[in-house]
């Protein structure tokens, strides 16, 4: 079988008129080089073009797992062209995964010593590339070898595979940790993005090298500076010096700078880097007149001077000045890389200066109407951030404007909006007055009401609920919210509320008008309910949140008709295949035509459930990369600087579960209307009158926690036991922090006992805890005295055990989210 | 940190180019071009940035003629210094073929690759400086 070449087969699979045809030739040709893979007899010649053909493949997307041993088959021949090939299909074809990885050893160690400087680099580059920890620990020192030659061209790919080694093989730190300085001695730019890249490695994956890579901030910041003036024409992009090699030093600055451990060492740099960051500020703001090019290049390097600025404490607040106005620039700029980037930014400082980024709202506001979705996500990120008491009315109105426009019809930033929006709702601090919340209410539900979830439906209720019943103002939203549902019945969001509503305060409704005048009459009620059902399918949760309201409606409807109109269909759902929809309708179906005064004890209004604040959550989990990324999230999450700690709080909202997330809100309303079985159905709190029936369904589920003291930050909670911190009183060096553990539980929490640290520098005192054994929905407190420098920061690790139902438990968790230092 | 893959592909959406930093399996791979695909060529090509995020990562492309350049990068990585090189290595391509354009791109693919090979190293820059890559480039050329 003759081969035909590698361009030939190109052109066939380019010239084929059909899909069919492509895919028929793509076959053909794949199962050809497979045969001859196996084929000894094989010409050199043929092996180099199918190896070809392979990458071509892989390219296309085919399967080419078969080629492995064939590709390092070639890389081990002596021929340069040969290996160079087999090299570069054994880097694309292979990845640290596979079990071949091993017999690449030999050939590596080989070439790794190999008097052809171009056959080294091949070898570094395919170690570089596909770097398992048993090739990193086979082959180290090979690296370690031409890492300290003289070979720059050599050097810089080994200071990058060698931060891939540290990477696999932490153990490994210890070799490399000493080139650093020999490394970071090289003027060749090429070798400084390596040394840097491996000091960045060596700081996230060894703790024990930290302090010597602090020791080296001054090394670095003389690079930086000298840097400025060097406009080596080799490396400067549009007359910036270097801005890759200038990212990279800030960038790895920034890294260590921020080390809390070592604070006191980096510290004594803070002047050196204060005057290195200026300059960069204020030179790179002198060549943003320039070229385009030269815009993107030094607004990279802007970019990365200024995320450095706000993340290192106890810098000069003018600094920070200087940082924020050269943001305000870049977002001003009709560039919309610059823009997203500039948005991206202020992301990042808006937590430490809010104000400041405040001061740009206009701006903000004005990249929600840009075309550019990248955009258009980050100013809605950000208008959430600035979003405070002075500016809640003319933002939230921008943020409702944003959700009518049908371009933005995205469940995804939909769901966003609607959940940040609702959460917004619940904080009493942000609200100008009632009757702007619940017409904010009326628009969310009118724009966003199909993509309402459960916990949004109860949280909006809570509000409505919460409403004292009196008030004008309640009876003004649920007619409104009925209104909405009534002329447009496609929302499942705003259906469900408006059902629950009806049924929970049909007196309020009844009698009140429709948009055209029409009276809402008993009839019209009962056919709306009963209209629904059928509207949307028998969604369960939607049945349920009717078959409520029908028989709560049977204390105020009075029209005959209506009544059986009602009866009938919480009768129909007696032979529900839904059994949890059975329970409920067979329960009220016997409830129905009780005389009114039993029924006025189990139909009375709900208690206004709890309403939980919530937090606005984010777009993107931008947060938890931001902390992975830096490595031993663990070790970090207790010295947590004041931004990182509201980011990491966004990060906790987002990895709880949906259902844990508000206890109160969901549970009390969802539970009782219980979404879709008898086994979710739980009997609300305090009341008493009406157990005896709601216990038909579900008899001893969890109940929520009933009273808990408030103002304690939340630090650890799982289905059992929530732990929070209050502190008393902080500052002059000392803490008084109180620590309540609390039982969510209805059993039970016995042998309860907390083990508290603290940093080396400071010290602990600790009370008796109040109760070793908290009976179920309360809770224990225990006081703690911490006592330390002034000015440092408070972290706690803890660790508590304790029985619950007979099973005994260990948590352990990080807190470092109290803000005020000692 | 660095990259996770840099793609090239045409407006229809075949790719010319693709080097995976991280493991993917097969059906990611194919998961992760219909996606960039379907992302990238859906926006303005003027008016938009060249950035735009895919679940947990961005990603910096340019396009150049028919084909774009595709990296996906960290989300908290400089986008504006991805994009310069990624200009770095059209730069390249472009002197190297002299005036490149796509067919040399698909048939010179292993070339391709030896170039992004001389920029970035695991998935991490190595040399921005384009003399240094095309001197680099031509001694290879002559040992052949």
């Amino acid at each position: 079988m003759v081969t035909t070449s590698l361009k030939s087969f190109i052109k066939s699979v380019k010239s084929s008129k059909t899909i069919a045809d492509e895919r028929s030739i793509i076959q053909r040709e794949s199962a050809l080089i497979r045969t001859a893979f196996k084929d000894t007899h094989v010409s050199h010649q043929t092996r180099r073009i199918n190896i070809q053909k392979l990458l071509y493949l892989y390219i296309l997307g085919e399967k080419t797992h078969f080629g492995q041993i064939e590709c390092i088959k070639l890389l081990a021949s002596p021929n340069f062209v040969d290996k160079r090939l087999g090299y570069l299909a054994t880097m694309l074809i292979l990845d640290e995964n596979q079990e071949v990885l091993t017999l690449l050893t030999n050939s590596l160690n080989n070439d790794m010593n190999h008097p052809n400087q171009f056959i080294v680099s091949l070898a570094l580059t395919t170690l570089g590339n596909i770097c398992s920890p048993a090739l990193a620990r086979d082959l180290y020192t090979d690296v370690e070898k031409v890492i300290s030659g003289n070979n720059n061209y050599l050097k810089k790919k080994a200071a990058l595979v060698a931060a891939k080694i540290v990477e696999k093989d932490p153990d490994l730190a210890e070799i490399f940790e000493p080139k650093v300085n020999n490394l970071l001695d090289c003027t060749d730019h090429g070798v400084l993005l390596g040394a840097l890249k491996l000091v960045r490695s060596l700081y996230e994956v060894s703790p024990d090298s930290r302090s010597f890579l602090v020791s080296k901030i001054p090394k670095v910041i003389d690079i930086l500076k000298g840097l400025a003036k060097d406009l080596n024409p080799e490396y400067a992009v549009s007359g910036v010096a270097d801005p890759f090699l200038q990212v990279s030093l800030v960038e790895t600055l920034r890294l260590i700078f921020i080390d809390e451990e070592h604070q006191a060492q980096s510290h004594k740099f803070n002047e050196q880097l204060h005057d290195v960051l200026t300059s960069i500020t204020s030179y790179a703001n002198i060549s943003s007149s320039s070229s385009s090019q030269a815009k993107g290049s030094s607004a990279s390097v802007l970019h990365e001077t200024v995320k450095t600025i706000f993340s290192i404490p106890n810098l000069d607040p003018a600094l920070k000045v200087l940082g924020i106005n050269t943001l305000g620039q870049l977002l001003s700029t009709k560039d919309n890389n610059n823009r997203y980037v500039a948005l991206n930014t202020f992301l990042t400082v808006v937590d430490i200066e809010p104000l400041a980024v405040q001061r740009h709202r206009a701006t903000i506001v004005s990249c929600l109407k840009d075309q550019d979705i990248s955009i258009k996500r980050r100013a809605l990120e950000l208008t959430f951030s600035i979003l405070d008491s002075s500016n809640i009315r003319i933002l939230i109105k921008e943020i409702l404007s944003f959700l009518e426009n049908p371009v933005n019809n995205d469940r995804e930033l939909k769901t966003y909006i609607i959940t940040n929006v609702t959460n917004i709702l619940g904080h009493k601090e942000l609200i100008p007055n009632e009757k702007w919340k619940f017409d904010t209410i009326a628009k969310l539900c009118y724009l966003g009401g199909d993509c309402f979830s459960s916990t949004i439906v109860s949280q909006i209720l809570a509000l409505v609920m919460n409403i004292p019943n009196n008030d004008e103002l309640k009876k003004y939203i649920i007619n409104k919210l009925f209104k909405e549902a009534y002329t447009d019945s496609s929302k499942d969001g705003l259906n469900n509320i408006a059902v629950y509503l009806a049924g929970e305060y049909g007196d309020l409704l009844l009698g009140t008008s429709l948009e055209d005048g029409e009276k809402i009459t008993d009839t019209l009620l009962a056919d709306f309910l009963v209209g629904l059902s059928h509207l949307q399918n028998d969604d369960p949760v939607l049945v349920s949140f009717i078959l409520a309201s029908a028989v709560k409606l049977s204390t105020h409807v009075q029209d005959s008709s209506a009544r059986s109109k009602l009866k009938n269909y919480i009768k129909s759902k007696t032979t529900s295949d839904n059994l949890g929809i059975q329970i409920k309708a067979t329960t009220y179906l016997v409830l129905f035509d009780e005389p009114d005064n039993i029924k006025r004890g189990v139909l009375d209004r709900m208690p206004p459930p709890v309403i939980t604040q919530k937090d606005t959550v984010s777009l993107t989990n931008r947060a938890k990369h931001n902390m992975l990324s830096q490595g031993d999230v663990d070790k970090r999450r207790g010295s947590l600087s004041k931004t990182e700690d509201l980011l990491l709080d966004l990060m906790d909202d987002d990895t709880i579960p949906a259902d844990t997330q508000n206890i109160n809100a969901t549970d009390l309303l969802g539970d009782i209307f219980g979404s879709s079985g008898p086994s979710t159905a739980t009997p609300p709190k305090s009341s008493s009158a009406k157990n005896d029936i709601l216990d038909l369904f579900g008899g001893n589920a969890d109940k929520p926690i009933q009273s808990f003291p408030t103002g304690g930050i939340e630090a650890f909670h799982n289905d059992v036991v929530r732990v929070c911190f209050l502190p008393k009183s902080i500052g002059d060096g000392q803490a008084i922090i109180e620590t309540i553990i609390a039982n969510k539980t209805a059993h039970q929490i016995e042998g309860l006992q907390l083990l508290i640290a603290v940093p080396k520098t400071q010290k602990l005192t600790m009370t008796s805890i109040s109760n070793p054994v908290i009976p179920p929905n309360s809770f224990a407190t225990q006081d703690l005295k911490i006592v330390g420098n002034a000015g440092s920061k408070i972290k706690l690790r803890v660790k508590f055990t304790y029985n619950s139902q007979g099973v005994a438990s260990t948590e352990q968790f990080d807190f470092g989210q109290i803000t005020e230092t000692l | 940190m660095g990259l996770q893959y840099l793609i090239s592909m045409n407006r229809q959406g075949k790719v010319r180019l693709a080097k995976w930093y991280q493991n993917y399996t097969h059906d990611e791979k194919y998961r992760i071009n219909v996606d960039v695909h379907k992302l990238i060529s859906s926006r303005e090509h003027r008016q938009h940035s060249n950035f735009v995020e895919l679940q947990d990562s961005k990603l910096v492309y340019k396009r150049y003629a028919g084909l774009f350049f595709i990296a996906s990068i960290d989300l908290e990585d400089d986008e504006l210094a991805y994009l310069s090189a990624i200009h770095l290595l059209v730069e390249v391509l472009d002197q190297h073929f002299e005036n490149v354009c796509e067919l040399d791109l698909v048939f010179n693919f292993y070339k391709v690759y030896e170039c992004l090979d001389e920029i970035f190293l695991g998935g991490e820059l190595q040399e921005t400086s384009k003399e240094v890559i095309l001197n680099r480039f031509d001694e290879i050329e002559a040992l052949e």
